[in-house]
């Protein structure tokens, strides 16, 4: 049977260490059970979590197991990381790499591989991504190669710290599984910039799984920013989990661009009264790319806020998907939830999906959703060339004009610079054929 | 500076033909204002003459600067020193007018091979212009025409033309949805810009703006066709007995 065939590929890379902590080795050992029982869905349309999904690729590739390596600094001259003052964790092919880390006294860092007993390691490891909600979070758990626990401690100063995932290239079909828990503690601040670049030539096929818990105290605050730097033959499928106590706020802003087979998936739980959500993205996808995006907020109590906007721009013959739910539960009375999806087709083979979605069974709120799909506007390609500027050059200001309020959001100065010059580059380079 | 000969234009999408042997002499310096009610064309008018790709030329000549301009597209009539202030500018979401406006100076320079100017130089330039426009600078630092009231939208049109400085400029119903004041505003910023080398049309269904913009002369346009041309008496005459009396007299 074919999902045997799968499971058999999963199951060279299967191997509860006894090296792991008790805890750990549990939850590898549910995942494995979970995505043993699942498997991936035979073909999209199968399972409303993967509707869109089109794993027939993945059923005939198979992935090897990578290696802890210890590279050169060089290799991460190209990156961005100019934030030097930062705390920066770097996972390589799945693996802590503490070499290159930097990880100051205000954050507890603990790397899971080398320690039998984590003394920071949350009884909600393993409770905010949850094996049995996913096939794919099962396999993560499964499969993780070196979990890494990160505590903010009380302070009173701001907390930066990026969390910067590499698949170095270096391995012939990789397979990686990044898994780490971040715990806030109460009344902190912190900003947290997430990174996924891959180094992969173009025509290694690689699959990179990252799974990060996110647990949020009371009346902490995080400036959430995720860029994803992707291309080629990658399957990329990212999953973001938080759960928030009481007045938290979590504000997110994403940007992909995409590999081949590409999904973010992102969940809060509001499960503290007046806590607050956003979570922004721009998405931005070419030739025969395909993008995900998993976008849903649960409101567990009252007195909550949430709000989705995704933005995507879809060039060639690539597909996007945006499916934001928000879940409001019967006792979450007072609820604001917004969502919205914008989408710009620069190609007629282009293909969007969009279903905002609203479940609601409290009787007191405030929800709305939208969504629209549309091409270059005729009457402002004109406004600007009557200003002397050409239709490429005019075409390019417009997307660049539309994608930039969530550049915006990026507010660092070094983000920002760094992002504009990625999208001037990519713009050009976008096939447009047959729009205009 | 320019010159209309016989112009019939269709819609591109629907063959249905707007201007129906236009003729129209604009030279050097003068002011042109050309009226009509509702539907007659004068938008259609304005806006071929920049160069609106929804529109195709049948028959005439567009002749600017003793250039043919039928052909060229709209950003080459900017570089010729055309502009066209809309009736309905557009709102262009993440796009700043300083981006604009640098832009497009840097564009003619380039058609002119002429060395561009730096961002220094610019904004010293845009900084004055603004500060003349009496315009709010926090405006300027949104996205171009969003959350501009009618009013901002207009004074942001002419102050694309006072930093563009166009030989000539064609101004489509710039005083329409403007209270007096900003009005006056308008009729300032262009007068300013009045001279022997740059020459105006301007596009208006009502006499009003001509208040502040003396025109050389009025033009009648009635189903695409000017039907009528004099003075600014012709102007007066409209306000006074409406384009019924005009028309009237057309089928005597």
């Amino acid at each position: 049977m074919l999902s045997d065939i799968i499971l058999n590929r999963f199951k060279n890379l299967y191997e509860p260490n006894s090296k792991f902590d008790k805890k750990i080795k549990e939850i590898k050992i549910d995942g494995w059970k979970n995505f043993k029982n699942h498997g991936l869905p035979p073909s999209p349309h199968t399972s409303e979590l993967w509707k869109y999904t089109n794993f027939s690729k993945l059923y005939n590739s198979e992935f090897s197991k990578t290696s802890k390596k210890n590279y050169e600094h060089e290799f991460y001259s190209s990156l961005f990381s100019k934030q030097t003052d930062w705390n920066t964790i770097f996972i390589v092919d799945g693996f802590y790499d503490e070499k290159n880390s930097i990880i100051s006294n205000e954050i507890i860092l603990e790397n899971a591989v080398n320690l039998k007993n984590l003394k920071y390691l949350n009884k909600q490891f393993g409770s905010i991504a949850i094996n049995s909600e996913n096939e794919m979070i099962a396999l993560n758990s499964s499969l993780m190669q070196d979990p890494i626990i990160v505590s903010i401690k009380n302070s009173n100063k701001v907390n930066n710290l990026q969390i910067i995932i590499v698949n170095s290239g270096e391995n012939f079909h990789s397979s990686s599984f990044p898994r780490l828990f971040v715990e806030f503690a109460p009344n902190t601040k912190s900003n947290i910039v997430e990174m996924f670049a891959n180094f992969a030539d173009n025509s290694n096929e690689n699959l990179t799984v990252p799974v990060i818990e996110y647990l949020l105290g009371k009346k902490s605050e995080v400036s959430h920013k995720r860029i994803q730097i992707d291309h080629g033959n990658s399957n990329y499928f990212q999953f973001d989990r938080i759960l928030q106590n009481e007045e938290s706020q979590f504000k997110s802003t994403s940007f992909s661009f995409s590999g081949l087979l590409s999904r973010y998936d992102i969940h809060s739980d509001l499960h503290g009264i007046n806590s607050y959500c956003s979570f922004h993205g721009l998405y931005v996808t070419d030739k025969n790319q395909h993008q995900e995006n998993e976008i849903s907020t649960t409101h567990s109590v009252e007195r909550c806020s949430s709000d989705q906007m995704f933005k995507g721009i879809l060039a060639g013959e690539s597909r996007a998907i945006f499916s934001g739910k928000v879940l409001v539960k019967k006792n979450a009375q007072k609820t604001r939830a917004f969502q919205k999806d914008f989408n710009f087709l620069l190609s007629k083979r282009a293909e969007v999906d969009t279903k905002p979605s609203l479940e609601i069974y409290a009787d007191d709120v405030e929800c709305s959703h939208g969504a629209t799909a549309g091409n270059i506007d005729k009457n402002m390609l004109f406004y600007l060339q009557s200003r002397g500027i050409n239709k490429d050059q005019a075409t390019s200001m417009l997307i660049r004009g539309f994608a930039q309020e969530i550049i915006d959001e990026f507010q660092d100065e070094l983000l920002i610079e760094y992002l504009e010059k990625l999208l001037d580059e990519k713009i050009p380079t976008l096939d447009v054929e047959g729009i205009m | 500076m320019l010159n209309v000969k016989n112009l019939r234009v269709k819609v591109a999408e629907n063959n249905e033909l707007i201007l129906n042997g236009i003729n129209l002499s604009v030279k050097k310096g003068e002011i042109h204002a050309i009226m009509g009610p509702n539907g007659s064309g004068k938008s259609t008018f304005a806006n071929v003459l920049a160069g609106k790709p929804d529109y195709e030329i049948v028959e005439g000549e567009i002749d600017f600067q003793s250039n043919l301009i039928n052909d060229l597209l709209p950003d080459e009539r900017s570089h010729m020193g055309l502009f066209l202030a809309f009736q309905y500018p557009s709102e262009i979401p993440g796009v700043r007018s300083f981006q604009m406006l640098k832009a497009s100076i840097d564009a003619k320079k380039e058609y002119y091979k002429e060395k561009k100017l730096s961002v220094r130089e610019f904004s010293k330039l845009y900084d004055s212009k603004v500060k003349e426009m009496g315009m709010d600078i926090d405006l300027t630092k949104r996205s171009l025409n969003f959350g501009f009231s009618g009013g901002e939208k207009k004074k942001n049109e002419i102050l694309q033309l006072s930093i563009l400085d166009p030989a000539l400029a064609i101004l489509d119903e710039t005083d329409s949805g403007l209270d007096v004041d900003a009005l006056r505003t308008v009729a300032d910023g262009v007068n300013a810009m009045r001279s022997d080398e740059r020459s105006f049309i301007i596009v208006t269904h009502y006499q009003r703006i001509l208040n502040y913009i003396v025109p050389d002369f009025v033009h009648v346009l009635v189903d695409g066709k000017i039907v009528k041309s004099g003075t600014k008496d012709l102007a007066i005459d409209i306000e006074n007995n409406g384009y019924e009396k005009i028309i009237s007299e057309l089928g005597s």
